[in-house]
Order: structure tokens, then C-alpha cells, then sequence
């Protein structure tokens, strides 16, 4: 019954653990945990797990599928046990000998009530998906599905049905529905499932659980280009964000993979790249992401790879790799056809057919134009937001990331860890070990009572 | 003119057009930060400075910088530095209106338009003499000196002049037809002296000041090979000129569009009231003058024409006013009508502007007054509202070379510069471009388009 049957977490030899947010921060810290002795419910408010990640073509700096990452991770999660499997037989299994592991899609954490004990008592609510655990995605229901709409998936990139998989390598391999996008009382899709398994009168849901800790990973979402009117973000196709070039780049993506402009489909001899698009900006985002500089890089790799014809310019205001990761720029400034020009792109032109860049090139001091067929900009992260009571209540900094550890023993808040962006954006690799390191601290709360950076507590 | 920091500092080349030959490495030149500099700049409107973080996106939204070096990025370095050597042989700090069109476009509030302000004042301070007197006129108490100065000096001309006994001669003088009591508290030929006095002063250090600053723009200009071969001199004046006749450079402004009527109102206002002066000073040798009754009837052109262009005067003034005031959040909350919130809303205006347009207004006010006061036949009060306005005219002309208006003679001596040397507006440079830019297409191959 995959995700939708009752959730039934037992109580681990570490207690229970509840992860929101199923990207990779919280995929890691769960299977992390369930590993570890907890037994651990997973929820995540999309209908597929790998969050983010997902949607990357590429990692840096070695330039690899993130799929192949998430594989690895989903194989954890199966091992785990649960009610994860599709096959019926396997949904009172027994749990992994370590700990055990359920997930909920589609899924928001409603409340969470402190309890005796330092425990969580946690409502949950689950959106209804209209596809049952039957469904083998063989795609009947969308060659009848009469609704086209844009996909959400690949940022408006192509369009897909009201009915469908929520990306090509969705884990769990469910179709899922979008009700808002169909036409009333249209039940085409019903009739065509060869399994029975729609269900247009599927409820929404409510589940209680009883956890020891909290770990939120709510990861992060991009930056509204639209809000960058200077840019030309909206009003120009081939002015597209970081993460709609992922997506253009992706095998599984709108182009096959074949990264081209939007505009006509042709293949781009001039791509410039907008570094802090709405970052380190009063009007938008005052941080930097920290990561912007690094992906771009690494997107020109790839675009330089996969068009050999093809020129690329980067525009930044400081070329910003954190730690280890500075021998990759150095790396990619290498290629002859690819410059870091130092200067913020002020404005982006686009009464043209092409769009032109406007800036001072601060190395020769001089204003120039530049005219490019894509126009990528690199918008920076922010924060995943949520209007749940739960979510509400959380610590924040100024710019709404979650703030975890500040709270002491008998806060409201103690007990609930942050892991990955939701605490503050960074690259895929710190968001595993930062999933890793708010295990361990769920763990010594479980054991202790205290959160660990609360030297005033009481034991 | 001169490129960036980079070319001859210490700092790290980060230009990837460079060739790579590998050129004689130039010698690092040492650079002496000037402390005292950034610290006045940092009180005179550029206290948001130290947020610049070098984007450029100033220099890029800017409409009047040229693109060649353009402005306000690196005069924001060389403040944050405090390189006075390369500040005070700038151009482009004249060139720069204050619309605040980068103020609106900084990501990190630093307020560009407002630091160039300051760096006008520092230039204007810097080419003064003598420099006691700069610093007088650059504080209020300095001008509290000023204010009794010139009051002392009006007095002492006066008395001086009654004890030679010229008043009564004047008084008495056959010929013209001046006989007025107004004129005996300070009668009109001690004016005329003490005024020419002042006025020859002014020239004088503002003069002083243009030549020091011309040789220090002459100096980085004729070392840029590009400009070898400057216009000629009629030339760059008759287009220095009209830019100020027409107020073109406010017109690109997107900002502030409304200062270049402000301007315009108090600009034409002086005109009209200097013509006016002009024809007083010259009323006994004046031919037209004879017949005529003085002082002048309401209804003369003569007089129209000073009401006129006090009206304007007072007008610009308050226009140029509201437009700082506008930035005060407690009368204007969230910026709602500058445009400027947050962090970009600044302390509305210095001490530098707000003498400015005070002196301005306390001038044509008190003149107006005098007026008023005088068709009433207020007799005491008349000359009390007389001694204010010569007071304050005194005061303005004093502080004039060392304050923000001393910009009429050094953003003239810019345009000058810029009209002789070819440094031309990015705006013109941008129309003459645009058709060439446009006409750029890619090559599309058929077998590429899916």
C-alpha cells in the first residue's frame, strides 16, 4: 500500500524520530537515524522523494548525476523496511534490524505539542493523491487525460497532464493527480487504469504519532526571478534561472537534454551567466547562497562540454568558493572559451530578439553591452516556507532559515533539530553531513532529555 | 581616464582580457590612504560608503557617465580608501547631477549619489584658499562668524562711508534724479563698492581653485593617449555652455526628473536677478535710465523682471527642498514618495545643501520683505529687513567659493574639460550605438532547430 497505509512507526531501541521534509538532508538524517536505533517517519509535502536534488543535472565538483546519489539513498531507505514496498505481501514485513523506517508523501507536520517526557506529539496531514498503490505508471491515464498544464517539475519548461508522474525517475513510482488543473467531473483517467487504481474520492487525512525528536529538512526553494525586473526574467523566453538550465540539461528533462533556448529550440553560441541575481541585494536577498558561484561554474562545464561551439560569459560581482572547492573555479577558468568577467550585470535588456547585458567590466573599466542567446541567472536559495501552526512556530533568523539549536531544554522548540538549507543554503554534500550531525543530536536528546548546546539545563 | 585601482596598486589583476605576453611587470606604486579624508566623507552624507562592495551596478544604471571609465564605482574606492590624489583630478564627480539613479539601484545601500555629493564638497574644500575660510564655511558655527562678519563689515562701511560725507553729496548731486531716503542708511555707491569687493573676491578664489583643478585634470587627461587631439576651444565652451543653458544632463536623470525644473527655476532666477543687479550697478551711466523715477514702480519690466525671477528663485528653492525632505521618514514614512527606503534613505541632505538653499531663500525672502515693507512705508522696519538682506547677500557671496554652489564654477570648468577632451555622456554615446547593436544576429544553422 506504499505511503498510504497506516502509518506504523514502532518505537525504536532509540525511540522515535520524526524527519520532515524528504529532500536530501532528510532522506540522509532518516535513513541515518533508522540506522542508528530510531524508528522514523519520514514526511514530505511533494509526491516524490529526492526534493531538490532531483531536479539537478549535475553535482560539483564532480560533475556526476545526483540520480545516482539518490539511488543509493532510496536503497537505504528500502532496507529499512517499512511500507515502502510495492508489493502488497511486504507491508507487515518486519523492520529492519537497526531500526525502521516509514514515509508519508504528500505529506505537511500540522502541530507538534510538547509532551512528558521531552517527547512531540506530532498531527500530520496528507494530501489525497488519487492514486492508489496500485499503479504500475504504465501511462494509460495520461494518453487520455484532455488537461495540459505547466510542470511543475521542470519549472514551466514543458507541459505535462493533469495525470501524471511527478518526474521521470519519481520515487515512489506513482502517478499522481493534479485536481486543481482538471476539468469537472471528468473521469477519463478512472475508466482507462487497467488496475484500478484511481481513486477521484480519495479523502485528505490526519495521522498522530508520539515522537522523541524532530529533524526539519525543509530545504529551500529559488529565488522568484520574477521579482527581478531588471533582469528580464518573465519577459524574455530565453532568460532563464540556475535551475531551469539543470533542467534543460537533464536527460530526463523537456529537451531530452539538449540544452537550447527556449525561444526557438536552437542551440545558444553565447551564454552569459548572472551571478547574485537577487543576491547579496537589499531589495531581494541580502545573503550570499553560497553555492551560486560554484553551480555556475559547473554548469559552463557541462554547456561547454555538451556544445563545444558555444561561448560562455560569467558576470559576478566576487567568485565565491568556500573551502575546497576554490580548485574548481580555478579549474574551470581554464577553458579559453569560457571568462569570468568581473562586474554585476545591472540590467538586462530584452526590447531586442536577443537579450543584452548591461555592465561595467571592472577589470578594464569600461561599460559594455553584451549580447548572448541564453541568459542564465544565477538566483540564489531561499528558505522553504510553510503557513502550518508547527512550522510557525520555529525560530528563524532574519531571513526566515530555521534557527534549531539556540533553543534551551525548556523551550517549546527543544527537541527539534534543523538540518541542510532550511538552516542556511548550502551545497548537497554539507547538507548530508549537517543531516548527519542533527542525528546525533536528536540521539542525545533522546537519551538525555537536554538539548546538547544547552549547558544551563537541568539532567 | 584613469582605468582601476588595479592597474597600478598592489592589487590582484583580475582582467581576463589582458594578453598574456608576458609584459613588464609595473612597478607596484605605493598608495597613501588619506584617514582625515574618508572620515570627513563618512560625516558628509557618505556614511553608507562602507557598504560599497564594488558591483559596479552604479556605473552601470548611471546615464551620464561616459563608458570609458565610467563613474560613480571606482570614485566609491577611492573614497573608501581615501585616495585624495586621484579625487581631486576626477571629472566625473562634476559630471554626476545627483539624481540618484544608482542610490535607487545599489544592492547594498551604499548610496552612491550621496557619497559624490560628498566628494564634490571635499574637491570644492580642497581647492579653496584660504582654507580657514573653507573650514568656516563648512560648519555652522563657521557661519554664525561669517553672519556677524559681514553684518560688522556692512556696519563699518556704512559709518565710514556717512563720516566722508559722500551720501549727502550723492544725495544732493545734480544730474540724476536719485533722491531717495531708502538709500541713506547704505547709500548705493558704498553697495556698489562693497559688493564689487566681494564679488572680486570670489572670482578670485574661485579662479584660483579652477586653475589648480584644471592643471590637475590637464595632468591625468594628457596622459590617456586616447584623447591626443582636444576641440577646439570655442567648441567646447559653446557646448560646455549649452549644457547648462539646457539642463540636458538633468533631462537622462531617471530618478529625480523633477530637479531639472527645480534647477532650471533657480538657475534662470539668478540669471534674472543678476541682469537686474547689473543694470542698478550701471543705473547712473545708463542713458535709458534718465526720466525715470527710482527706485522702480511695480508695473516697470525692469521690476517685473526681479519679482519674476525672486518667485523663481524661491520656487526652485522649495522644490529642491521637498526633494530632500522627501527622504526624512518621519514625514514621508516608507519612502513613499523618494522612492528611497530602507536602507537608501538617508539623512535628507547635508549641511553643505541645506546652507545652500537656505542662503538662497533667506536672500530672496528678505528681499521680498524689504519690498513689501517699503511699498508700505514701513520706515523702521524697512531698514531692519534692508540690513537682513544685505546681510545675507554678503554672507552668500562670502561663503559662495567655499559651499556647494561653488559647483557653478567647477561642474562649468568640468563640462569644459569633458566638451574639450571628447568625454562624451553615455546617453549620446548609447543612441549613436543602438542601430549597430541590434543589427548583431546569430548565425542559426537550419539542421539546429529541432
Amino acid at each position: 500500500m506504499s505511503d498510504q497505509g497506516p502509518l506504523t512507526v514502532p518505537e525504536g531501541p532509540r525511540g522515535r524520530l520524526l524527519v520532515v521534509g524528504g529532500g536530501i538532508a532528510g532522506l540522509s538524517a532518516a535513513i541515518e537515524a533508522a540506522e542508528a536505533g530510531f524508528g522514523v517517519a519520514l514526511v514530505e509535502r511533494e509526491a516524490y522523494l529526492g526534493g531538490r536534488v532531483a531536479q539537478m543535472h549535475q553535482y560539483f565538483p564532480k560533475l556526476c548525476p545526483p540520480l545516482c546519489g539518490l539511488e543509493i539513498n532510496l536503497r537505504r531507505l528500502r532496507s529499512e523496511g517499512g511500507p515502502v514496498s510495492r508489493d502488497p505481501r511486504r507491508v507487515s514485513a518486519p523492520w529492519g534490524a537497526s531500526g525502521s523506517l516509514a514515509y508519508l508523501t504528500l505529506t505537511e507536520v500540522q502541530e507538534i505539542t510538547r509532551v512528558s517526557g521531552g517527547r512531540h506529539r506530532v498531527r500530520l496531514r496528507q494530501r489525497p493523491r488519487f492514486v492508489t498503490a496500485r499503479c504500475t505508471a504504465c501511462g494509460a491515464c495520461t494518453s487520455v487525460c484532455p488537461v495540459e498544464r505547466p510542470h511543475p517539475f521542470d519549472l514551466g519548461l514543458r507541459s505535462s497532464k493533469a495525470i501524471a508522474l511527478p518526474h521521470a525517475a519519481a520515487f515512489p513510482t506513482l502517478y499522481a493527480i493534479d485536481r486543481d488543473a482538471c476539468e469537472p467531473s471528468c473521469t477519463r483517467c478512472v475508466s482507462a487504469c487497467p488496475q484500478q487504481a484511481i481513486d477521484l474520492g480519495m479523502p485528505e487525512r490526519e495521522l498522530e504519532l508520539e515522537v522523541a525528536a524532530v529533524i526539519w529538512a525543509t530545504g529551500w526553494e529559488p529565488y522568484g526571478a520574477k521579482a527581478l525586473t531588471d533582469l528580464g526574467f518573465g519577459a524574455h523566453p530565453d532568460v532563464i534561472t540556475n535551475l531551469m538550465l539543470e533542467r534543460l540539461a537533464a536527460p530526463q528533462g523537456p529537451t531530452g537534454g539538449r540544452i537550447t533556448c527556449p525561444s526557438d529550440g536552437r542551440v545558444p553560441e553565447r551564454v552569459a551567466f548572472v551571478q547574485c541575481a537577487g543576491s547579496r541585494d537589499v531589495d531581494h536577498l541580502e545573503y550570499c547562497s553560497g553555492v551560486c558561484c560554484l553551480a555556475s561554474a559547473k554548469q559552463a562545464r557541462y554547456l561547454r562540454a555538451a556544445h563545444p561551439g558555444v561561448d560562455v560569459s560569467i558576470y559576478y560581482i566576487d567568485r565565491r568558493a568556500a573551502g575546497n572547492q576554490e580548485r574548481f573555479l580555478a579549474t574551470t577558468a581554464e577553458d579559453e572559451r569560457l571568462q569570468f568577467v568581473p562586474g554585476k550585470v545591472a540590467r538586462v535588456d530584452v526590447s531586442g530578439r536577443f537579450p543584452v547585458l548591461e555592465f561595467e567590466n571592472v577589470a578594464t573599466g569600461r561599460l559594455e553591452a553584451a549580447t548572448a542567446d541564453l541568459v542564465v541567472l544565477a538566483t540564489g536559495m531561499v528558505p522553504s516556507q510553510s503557513d502550518t501552526p508547527a512550522f510557525r512556530e520555529l525560530g528563524r533568523d532574519a531571513w526566515g532559515f530555521l534557527t534549531g539549536l539556540e533553543a534551551r531544554t525548556n523551550e517549546p522548540s527543544a527537541g527539534q533539530f534543523v538540518a541542510g538549507c532550511a538552516r542556511q543554503p548550502m551545497d548537497v554534500s554539507s547538507s548530508v553531513r549537517d543531516a548527519t550531525s542533527a542525528v546525533a543530536r536528536a540521539l542525545a536528546w533522546g537519551r538525555t532529555g537536554r538539548n546538547a548546546f544547552d549547558r544551563r539545563g537541568a539532567p | 581616464m584613469v582605468p582601476s585601482v588595479g592597474d597600478e596598486t598592489t592589487m590582484v589583476k583580475r582582467s581576463p582580457h589582458r594578453d598574456s605576453a608576458p609584459a613588464k611587470k609595473p612597478r607596484p606604486k605605493r598608495v597613501v590612504p588619506d584617514r582625515e579624508v574618508v572620515r570627513r566623507l563618512l560625516g558628509s552624507g557618505g556614511d553608507a560608503m562602507g557598504q560599497c562592495m564594488q558591483c559596479a551596478t552604479c556605473s552601470a544604471v548611471c546615464e551620464l557617465t561616459p563608458d570609458d571609465a565610467p563613474f560613480p564605482r571606482k570614485e566609491m574606492l577611492w573614497a573608501q580608501w581615501g585616495l585624495v590624489d586621484r579625487l581631486v583630478s576626477d571629472v566625473d564627480i562634476w559630471l554626476c547631477h545627483e539624481c540618484h539613479d544608482c542610490t535607487v539601484r545599489c544592492p547594498r545601500g551604499a548610496r552612491p549619489g550621496d557619497v559624490m555629493a560628498a566628494l564634490r564638497q571635499a574637491c570644492v574644500s580642497h581647492y579653496s584658499f584660504p582654507q580657514g575660510l573653507a573650514r568656516a564655511a563648512a560648519a555652522p558655527a563657521g557661519l554664525v562668524w561669517i553672519v556677524l562678519a559681514s553684518a560688522a563689515l556692512l556696519a563699518a562701511a556704512s559709518i565710514g562711508w556717512d563720516a566722508t560725507g559722500v551720501t549727502v553729496a550723492e544725495l544732493t548731486g545734480g544730474g540724476t534724479r536719485i533722491a531717495i531716503p531708502f538709500w541713506t542708511r547704505f547709500p548705493h555707491g558704498l553697495l556698489i563698492a562693497l559688493f564689487l569687493t566681494v564679488f572680486a573676491f570670489d572670482v578670485a578664489v574661485l579662479g584660483l581653485g579652477m586653475r589648480r583643478y584644471w592643471r590637475a585634470l590637464s595632468a591625468t587627461a594628457l596622459s590617456a593617449p586616447t584623447r591626443a587631439t582636444p576641440n577646439a576651444w570655442g567648441q567646447s565652451l559653446r557646448a560646455a555652455l549649452g549644457r547648462i543653458v539646457w539642463h540636458d544632463d538633468f533631462a537622462s536623470c531617471q530618478h529625480e526628473a523633477r530637479r531639472r525644473f527645480g534647477h532650471g527655476l533657480v538657475v534662470y532666477g539668478t540669471v534674472g536677478l543678476m541682469v537686474v543687479d547689473l543694470w542698478v550697478v550701471t543705473a547712473r551711466q545708463n542713458p535709458l535710465l534718465s526720466g525715470l523715477v527710482y527706485p522702480l514702480g511695480l508695473a516697470d519690466p525692469w521690476k517685473l523682471l526681479a519679482n519674476l525671477a525672486g518667485v523663481a528663485l524661491v520656487m526652485g528653492c522649495v522644490m529642491m527642498g521637498i526633494e530632500r525632505l522627501r527622504r526624512r521618514e518621519r514625514w514621508f514614512p516608507g519612502g513613499k514618495w523618494s522612492g528611497l527606503e530602507g536602507v537608501r534613505r538617508a539623512p535628507s541632505g547635508t549641511y553643505g545643501d541645506w546652507l545652500l538653499l537656505g542662503l538662497i531663500s533667506t536672500v530672496v525672502l528678505t528681499g521680498f520683505v524689504t519690498e513689501g515693507l517699503h511699498l508700505f512705508r514701513v520706515d523702521e522696519l524697512r531698514y531692519a529687513a534692508y540690513a537682513a538682506h544685505l546681510v545675507s547677500v554678503t554672507t552668500l557671496f562670502v561663503v559662495l567659493p567655499y559651499s556647494k554652489l561653488a559647483h557653478l564654477a567647477y561642474r562649468t570648468l568640468a563640462f569644459l574639460f569633458v566638451e574639450r577632451y571628447g568625454l562624451r555622456r553615455r546617453a549620446a554615446v548609447r543612441a549613436e550605438t543602438a542601430p549597430a547593436a541590434s543589427c548583431a544576429q546569430p548565425k542559426l544553422s537550419p539542421q539546429e532547430v529541432p
